[in-house]
C-alpha cells in the first residue's frame, strides 16, 4: 500500500534505536533530510516515545515495570538486585556500556509480575535469585531472546459448557466468507443485532462506526487495529494475539469489506515486540492463501491488506486520534474533535479504529451468528467480555466472563485475598470498595451506577495495602504519560501528584482533600482527550468511597490557622554547613 | 453566503453563519470568552490552552472547536465555568515560572492580561518550581522556556519559506517544552522572526536587538479591560462594620520593602488613615513586638528562612485578618528564581566562587543566632492560613487601601482594571 514518506519514520527510529542503542545526531539529520522535515521535528519525536533514546542505553536495555502491581509483587527488592547485579544506577548506563537500566510503566503482564523486558524480550517472575542468573548469563554473553520467558496466557476461565466466544478453535477464512454471504448490510445488521460495543472502554457501539465509515464518500479508507494496550492492570489483548492472532485479521477483513476499505494497520504497542512474529506468520499465512491481498477471499472487487506498525513507548497512543498521529510517524498527541476519525482520520481519510478484542469478538459473532452470542450475557448487555485480572489474588490472569457476572463472583473465582479496593478498567477507571461487591459487571446503567463497565483490566488490593500509595503511583503514571498538549492534563497532573505527596506525607488537612476532588473535577471537565478527562476518576471516587481512610490520613492537630510544616525537612540542606 | 442559523448563547439567540468558529462568533458579538491558544488565521484551531472552556449543548468543551451549527446552546458565565477557566490560568502561572516584573513582555503579555481580566490575585495551586532553561544558543532568538505556557502557536505557524518547522514540542508530560532549530530560525527573514514573537502570547520568544518595550502604563494591557463590565462583575456584599480605631501591623519577610513603599503612596490620603488606624509591630513604627492584638496583619515578602516562618506564625496568633501583600506573599514572587536551583549551588555561589567573595573564602555562614536558610522560598499560606490576597509588585497604593478598608469597615469599592497590576 502507497503511505506517504513519514509514515516510515517510526519504523526508521526503531531499527537504529536496536542497532545502535541509541539514536545519535548524524541519525537525526540523516531522517530530518530524509523526510523534508527540520531536525527539531524528528527530535520532538524521538523524544516523545521512551523506548528512543538520544544517549546510549548499553548492549543490555533493561526495562523494568514500575506499575503498581508489580509493587506489589516486590518490584522494590527486584529493582535494587538489579542495581546490584549490573552497577547501573536506574536512568542510567553502567561504566562499561554493557547495561541500561530503565523504568516504564506496564508491560501487560500483570499475571506474572515483577517482570521485565531485555532488548525488549520478556522476564516474568523475577526474583531476587532469577535476576542474579539473568544477569550473570548476559555477562557471559547469551543472548536475552535465548534464556527469556514465554509468558503463559493463563485463561483461566471460560463460560462453562464449552461456550467461550474467544478461544475455541478458529478456521482461517470461515469468517470472510460468511461475510461475503450476508452482504455488508447484513454484517451491520448482525452486530447490531449483537450489541457489539467498543472493547478499548468507550463502548461506542461498533456498527454504528463502521457504518459511519462506510457511508464516506471519500477513498481510500483504512481500517486501524488499536493493539497499543497500554492501561496498566490489562493484558487481554496480549492473550487475544498470542493464540487468536487470525480471527484478529478476520475481524479487520469483515471491516474492511463492510466499510469499503483496502488497507488494514495494526498498532502493537512496543511493548509486544515480542508477539509480532505472532501476527507476522498469521498474515504472511493469509497472503499464502489468498486470504489477503487483490481481489481476495474468493470475493469480488474485495482488496486488502494488513501492515503492523510497532510502537515505541507511550501509554496516550492508545487514545484514538493520538494513535493516528503516531501512525503517521508523529509525536501522539490527541487530535481536537474538529473531525472525527471516520471522517477524517489516518492520513485525513476515512479510518475505523478498534480495540483488539472487539474486531476478535466481531469475527466470532459473524463466524456463529448472533444466536449462539446472545445467549450469553444478560438482555441489554449480551455475550463475554474478557477480563484481566491481577494484583491480591491466588489466580491472576485472563478470565472470559459473561456480562452480568458479579464483582463478588469473580472475586471467587480468582481466589482474591482479603480483597478490599478494586480498580476496575484500570487507572483511568473507577475504583470500587468491598462493600459494592454485589454490582454486576455489564454495560448497563451506566448513569444509576448500579452496574459496573470494565475496559478489561480488574486490579485486587487486600486490605493492608496503602491506598494513598496506590493512588500517588497512578498520579505520576499520568504525569509522565501526558502528551503535554494541553494544560489541564499536563500541569494538572503535576499539581495533584504533589498534593497526594503532602498526604502521604501527613501534611494535609479536610481542606486539600476537598480541593484534590475540586481540581480533579476541572481536569475533568476540560483536558483534551481522555487521558486528562479520566486521570482523576479513581482518586475522585476514592475520596468518598474510603472517606474513612482519608481522614485518617490527615494533620490532626490543625487548628484551621496554622499548617503543619516540615521545617527540619527544609532546613535540612543548610545544616550540612554546621560547622 | 453561507447559511444563517440561531445560536443561543447565555440565554440570548443570535443570528450567524453556519460552520464559524464559536470563538470568533463570540468576539465578533461582544461576548468575551477568555482565551490564549486561540489564532484566527491558524486552522484548524489548536485547541491546547482550554481556557476557552464553555458548556457547549450541555457539555464541557472548548469553544475555539466548535463549530456553529443551528440550535447550538452556549453556555459561556455561569459561576462554575467562571471559576473553572479562572483555574486554568491559574495552572498556568502556577506550571510556569512567570516573574512578572522581571519579563520584557511585561504588559504586553495575553497570560498577564487574561490574569488582570479574570481578576486571579493569587493561584489556588502551590506554585511546581520545575527547573527550566534560558536557551541562549539561537543566533537571534532567545528561548525562554520558564514563561512558555505551550499553547502551539509558534509551532504551527512559523515556518521557513521551504515549509519547515522552527519550533516543535520536545519531551511529554510535565517535561515538555518547546524546542526550537537552530539552523532553521537562522533562515527565517526579519519579519518572520519579529512575528514568531509577536505571535508568542507570553515573553518566550524574544528576539535579540528587538524592543519590545512601549513606556509604562501605554502597553496594550496596561489600562483597560477588555470587558465593558469588568467592575460591575461583583455585587456589593454589605458586612457588619467594626467600629473604632483599627490597629493594623505589618511585616516585609522575604521581600523588598517595595509593598511598604508603595502603601506610602497614597499621598495625602495617608492623613485620614492615621486618624482612622493606628499601627503596632510594623517597619513603620519600628515596634519589635506586638503590643496589642490586631485587626489585621499586611504580610510582604514570602518565606525563605526560619525566622520568616517564626515571623509569620506570631502575626497568625496576632491577627484576627492576615493579607499577603504582593507577588512574594502569594506565592514567593522574585525571591523563587532560585526554588529550582538547590541550595548548596546558591549558596557556594554566593559564599565561594562569586567575583566579589574573597580569595581563600571557604565559609558559609551558619550560627545559632542566624535564621535557617530554608531550601526553598515558600509563599505565606503554605505556613499559614491567609485569608486576603492583593496582587501586584508592588500592588497598586489604591487597590490595598481600597482592600484594607473593605475589610476593616466592611464598605464597597471596586478595583479599577488599572490598579490589579502585577507590575
Amino acid at each position: 500500500m502507497e503511505e506517504p514518506r513519514q509514515t516510515l519514520l517510526l519504523n526508521q527510529l526503531w531499527e537504529l534505536q536496536l542497532a545502535n542503542g541509541f539514536i545519535n545526531d548524524a541519525a537525526i539529520k540523516t531522517l530530518a533530510t530524509r523526510f523534508n522535515l527540520s531536525d527539531v521535528e524528528v527530535e520532538g519525536v524521538v523524544s516523545f516515545y521512551h523506548f528512543f533514546h538520544r544517549k546510549p542505553t548499553g548492549k543490555y536495555s533493561i526495562y523494568l515495570n514500575n506499575s503498581i502491581i508489580a509493587d506489589l509483587k516486590g518490584f522494590q527488592r527486584i529493582r535494587e538486585t538489579f542495581e546490584r547485579e549490573t552497577g547501573a544506577s536506574f536512568g542510567s548506563v553502567d561504566r562499561t556500556g554493557t547495561f541500561g537500566l530503565f523504568l516504564t510503566p506496564c508491560i501487560g503482564l500483570s499475571d506474572q509480575e515483577p517482570a521485565a523486558l531485555i532488548n525488549f524480550y520478556p522476564f516474568t517472575n523475577l526474583n531476587a535469585i532469577k535476576v542474579k542468573d539473568i544477569i550473570s548469563q548476559l555477562k557471559k554473553g547469551v543472548a536475552p531472546e535465548t534464556i527469556c520467558d514465554i509468558p503463559a496466557d493463563n485463561i483461566r476461565y471460560t463460560p462453562p459448557g464449552n461456550k467461550s466466544v474467544f478461544f475455541k478453535p478458529f478456521e482461517a477464512g470461515s469468517v470472510i466468507e460468511r461475510a461475503g454471504k450476508l452482504g455488508p448490510e447484513g454484517v451491520l445488521e448482525e452486530l447490531k443485532k449483537a450489541e457489539l460495543a467498543g472493547r478499548g472502554g468507550a463502548y461506542y457501539p461498533t456498527w454504528k462506526k463502521w457504518d459511519a465509515a462506510r457511508q464516506q464518500p471519500a477513498t481510500p479508507k483504512y481500517v486501524v487495529c488499536n493493539a497499543d494496550e497500554g492501561e496498566p492492570g490489562t493484558f487481554k489483548d496480549r492473550v487475544l494475539i498470542n493464540t487468536q492472532a487470525r480471527s484478529l485479521i478476520e475481524g479487520m477483513m469483515i471491516c474492511g469489506y463492510t466499510t469499503g476499505a483496502a488497507y488494514g494497520i495494526i498498532y502493537l504497542r512496543g511493548e509486544y515486540r515480542w508477539l509480532q512474529h505472532k501476527l507476522d506468520e498469521a498474515i504472511r499465512e493469509y497472503r499464502e492463501v489468498g486470504l489477503l491481498g487483490r481481489e481476495c477471499s474468493g470475493l469480488k472487487g474485495f482488496h486488502f491488506d494488513i501492515r503492523v506498525q510497532i510502537g515505541a513507548g507511550s501509554y496516550v497512543c492508545g487514545e484514538e486520534t493520538a494513535l493516528l498521529e503516531s501512525l503517521e510517524g508523529k509525536r501522539g498527541e490527541p487530535r481536537t474533535k474538529w473531525f472525527f476519525p471516520v471522517e477524517k482520520g489516518y492520513l485525513q481519510q476515512p479510518t475505523v479504529i478498534n480495540n483488539v478484542e472487539t474486531f476478535c469478538a466481531a469475527a466470532r459473532i459473524i463466524e456463529s451468528g448472533t444466536e449462539a452470542y446472545m445467549q450469553l450475557g444478560i438482555p441489554g448487555s449480551p455475550g463475554v467480555k474478557l477480563l484481566s485480572v491481577s494484583g491480591d489474588c491466588k489466580l491472576p490472569g485472563i478470565y472470559e466472563i459473561e456480562w452480568g457476572m458479579t464483582v463478588a463472583e469473580l472475586l471467587e473465582l480468582c481466589e482474591a485475598e482479603d480483597p478490599y479496593y478494586i480498580q476496575v478498567s484500570g487507572p483511568s477507571g473507577e475504583c470500587i470498595s468491598i462493600k459494592e461487591k454485589y454490582r454486576r459487571i455489564s454495560m448497563l446503567d451506566l448513569l444509576a451506577r448500579k452496574d459496573i463497565r470494565c475496559g478489561g483490566s480488574f486490579m485486587i488490593f487486600s486490605k493492608q495495602r496503602d491506598l494513598v500509595k496506590v493512588l500517588l503511583n497512578f498520579s505520576e503514571f499520568f504525569k509522565s504519560e501526558s502528551c503535554g498538549i494541553c494544560t489541564p492534563c499536563r500541569a494538572g497532573n503535576f499539581i495533584i501528584q504533589r498534593k497526594l505527596e503532602r498526604l502521604s506525607l501527613g501534611l494535609a488537612n479536610e481542606k486539600d482533600l476537598q480541593e484534590l476532588k475540586n481540581w480533579g473535577t476541572i481536569m475533568k471537565n476540560t483536558s483534551r482527550c481522555g487521558l486528562g478527562k479520566t486521570a482523576t476518576n479513581s482518586l475522585i471516587y476514592a475520596m468518598d468511597k474510603f472517606h474513612e481512610y482519608f481522614t485518617g490520613k490527615l494533620d490532626k492537630e490543625f487548628n484551621g490557622l496554622n499548617l503543619r510544616f516540615d521545617m527540619e525537612g527544609a532546613t535540612k540542606d543548610y545544616e550540612k554547613y554546621k560547622i | 453566503m453561507a447559511k444563517m442559523v440561531t445560536v443561543i448563547i447565555d440565554g440570548k439567540n443570535i443570528q450567524v453563519e453556519e460552520g464559524k468558529n464559536l470563538m470568533q462568533v463570540a468576539r465578533q458579538n461582544g461576548i468575551f470568552i477568555p482565551s490564549l491558544c486561540y489564532y484566527e488565521h491558524i486552522e484548524p484551531p489548536l485547541g491546547t490552552c482550554r481556557v476557552c472552556t464553555c458548556k457547549i449543548n450541555g457539555k464541557f468543551g472548548p469553544a475555539c472547536t466548535e463549530k456553529i451549527s443551528e440550535g447550538l446552546t452556549v453556555e459561556v458565565n455561569s459561576p462554575e465555568l467562571l471559576d473553572t477557566r479562572k483555574a486554568l490560568v491559574e495552572m498556568m502561572f502556577a506550571e510556569g515560572n512567570h516573574i512578572c516584573p522581571a519579563c520584557e513582555k511585561s504588559g504586553m503579555c495575553d497570560l498577564q492580561h487574561m490574569g488582570y481580566e479574570l481578576g486571579v490575585s493569587s493561584t489556588r495551586f502551590q506554585h511546581l518550581f520545575k527547573d527550566r532553561i534560558i536557551d541562549f544558543n539561537p543566533t537571534r532568538m532567545v528561548m525562554e522556556h520558564n514563561r512558555c505556557i505551550k499553547c502551539l502557536r509558534c509551532v504551527v505557524d512559523v515556518k521557513t519559506s521551504e515549509g519547515k518547522k522552527v519550533f516543535n514540542y520536545q519531551n511529554r508530560g510535565n517535561e515538555t517544552f518547546v524546542g526550537i532549530d537552530y539552523e532553521q530560525e537562522a533562515k527565517l527573514t526579519e519579519a518572520e522572526a519579529v512575528n514568531a514573537m509577536k505571535i508568542c502570547p507570553t515573553g518566550a520568544i524574544i528576539l535579540r536587538g528587538v524592543s519590545l518595550a512601549e513606556p509604562f502604563g501605554e502597553r496594550k494591557f496596561d489600562m483597560e479591560s477588555v470587558q465593558h463590565n469588568y467592575n460591575k462583575k461583583k455585587k456589593a456584599v454589605s458586612r457588619p462594620a467594626m467600629m473604632g480605631k483599627k490597629i493594623v501591623a505589618t511585616v516585609s519577610l522575604a521581600g523588598c520593602f517595595g509593598c511598604h513603599m508603595s502603601l506610602l503612596d497614597v499621598d495625602e490620603e495617608l492623613l485620614d488613615l492615621v486618624e482612622l488606624v493606628s499601627f503596632d509591630k510594623s517597619p513603620l513604627t519600628d515596634f519589635k513586638n506586638f503590643t496589642n492584638r490586631c485587626h489585621i496583619g499586611l504580610i510582604e515578602g514570602g518565606v525563605c528562612n526560619s525566622e520568616n516562618v517564626e515571623t509569620l506564625r506570631k502575626f497568625r496568633e496576632h491577627c484576627d485578618i492576615l493579607v499577603s501583600l504582593g507577588e512574594c506573599s502569594i506565592w514567593g514572587g522574585l525571591p523563587t528564581m532560585r526554588n529550582s536551583i538547590p541550595l548548596s549551588e546558591c549558596l557556594e555561589e554566593a559564599y565561594l566562587n562569586s567575583a566579589t567573595s574573597e580569595p581563600g573564602a571557604n565559609i558559609i555562614p551558619y550560627h545559632e543566632d542566624l535564621p535557617k536558610i530554608l531550601d526553598r522560598v515558600y509563599a505565606c499560606n503554605e505556613i499559614v492560613k491567609i485569608d486576603y490576597y492583593i496582587p501586584g509588585c508592588p500592588p497598586d497604593a489604591n487597590h490595598i487601601w481600597k482592600a484594607v478598608k473593605n475589610i476593616l469597615w466592611g464598605e464597597e469599592y471596586s478595583i479599577l482594571y488599572s490598579e490589579f497590576k502585577y507590575d
